[in-house]
């Protein structure tokens, strides 16, 4: 009873690893050009334009901007903006991540600020991008006795969709 | 036709454009590497990588520090083995360039215990081409 039991768990174990495995497949149909690339010597680099370059820095810094920045008293406007940026893949990581600090930063009254430092191009195609993005980010809420400041370096991984250029990646290096 | 079906599927790409950020990335990175690289033992070889790469206010200011640089790291027996992280370039002409770094960096000594410590560091240099070579006139660390 107890063994056949335990193998019962075992299998429920499996399926719920399958399905989340087809959840993670189904999310990220196609990486594109430039999944994987961290760096602009890497052979596999290309740049489309001086006008994508331009164009993806900019986007980046706006979406890396609003996705690190929310206030406890304009969290739904902030998370519209933020939203707005994105794919629909990346919209959904952010907002399982936003689900989980929404309650705690009522209560602590969190306000978080992030100030893009400078952006510099990894890489662009005319449909995939990534950038480095140096950001300063500045939390300060009831649980804090002081403001913090975080130095962060994010990799913001860019998709041109109906002619905008939307976030569908950020990775805090 | 295989061959021509993937020639026309691949990106528009500004081909000049493409190798400029490349040769710029690949001498900013050995320089933020030779920069970030520390070995109390034999540090004069170190200190010459990073002056081989470097031009200008940067070159003078490092070679005024090559005492400090190897009496401080002989002094703290210090060691670091750096990695980058992530590179990009910023606004690039054709003889000036901002590159942003992002590197690790594992470092021992002798306050560390003999265990070693990860850094994050956070650079941004600045290049100019001379004499067909990208040379590091400027480096800092972003704060």
């Amino acid at each position: 009873m107890l063994t056949s039991r335990r193998w019962i768990l075992g299998l429920a174990a499996l399926v719920c690893a399958a399905a989340l495995l087809l959840a993670w497949v189904l999310r990220d149909p196609a990486p594109g050009p430039g999944a994987g690339i961290s760096s602009a010597d890497d052979p596999d680099v290309s740049v489309a334009s001086a006008a994508v370059k331009a164009a993806v820095r900019e986007r980046a810094a706006e979406g890396a901007a609003a996705a690190y920045s929310y206030a406890w008293e304009t969290l739904a406007e902030d998370k519209a903006a933020a939203r707005a940026l994105m794919t629909a893949a990346m919209q959904d990581r952010y907002d399982r991540t936003m689900a989980g600090v929404a309650t705690a930063s009522q209560r602590d009254r969190t306000v978080v600020s992030a100030e893009v430092v400078d952006t510099a191009l990894v890489t662009a195609s005319s449909t995939h991008a990534r950038v480095l993005v140096f950001v300063n980010q500045r939390t300060s809420g009831d649980d804090l006795a002081q403001p913090a400041l975080d130095l962060d370096r994010v990799l913001v991984t860019l998709r041109r969709e109906g002619g905008e250029w939307k976030l569908s990646e950020l990775d805090a290096l | 036709m295989a061959i021509g079906l993937v020639v026309t599927s691949r990106d528009a790409v500004d081909a000049e454009l493409t190798a400029a950020q490349r040769d710029v990335a690949a001498a900013a990175r050995a320089e933020a590497l030779a920069f970030l690289t520390v070995d109390h033992e034999d540090m004069d070889p170190l200190i010459d990588a990073v002056l081989a790469g470097a031009t200008g206010e940067f070159a003078e200011q490092y070679e005024q520090q090559r005492e400090t640089l190897t009496r401080e790291a002989v002094r703290t027996e210090a060691t670091s083995v750096p990695e980058v992280v992530s590179l990009g370039v910023g606004d690039q002409d054709a003889d000036s360039a901002t590159v942003l770094v992002a590197a690790n960096s594992t470092v021992t000594n002798s306050g560390t215990g003999g265990e070693g410590q990860v850094r994050y560091y956070r650079l941004r240099l600045e290049l100019v081409r001379e004499d067909e070579r990208w040379l590091t006139g400027n480096l800092q660390f972003v704060r």
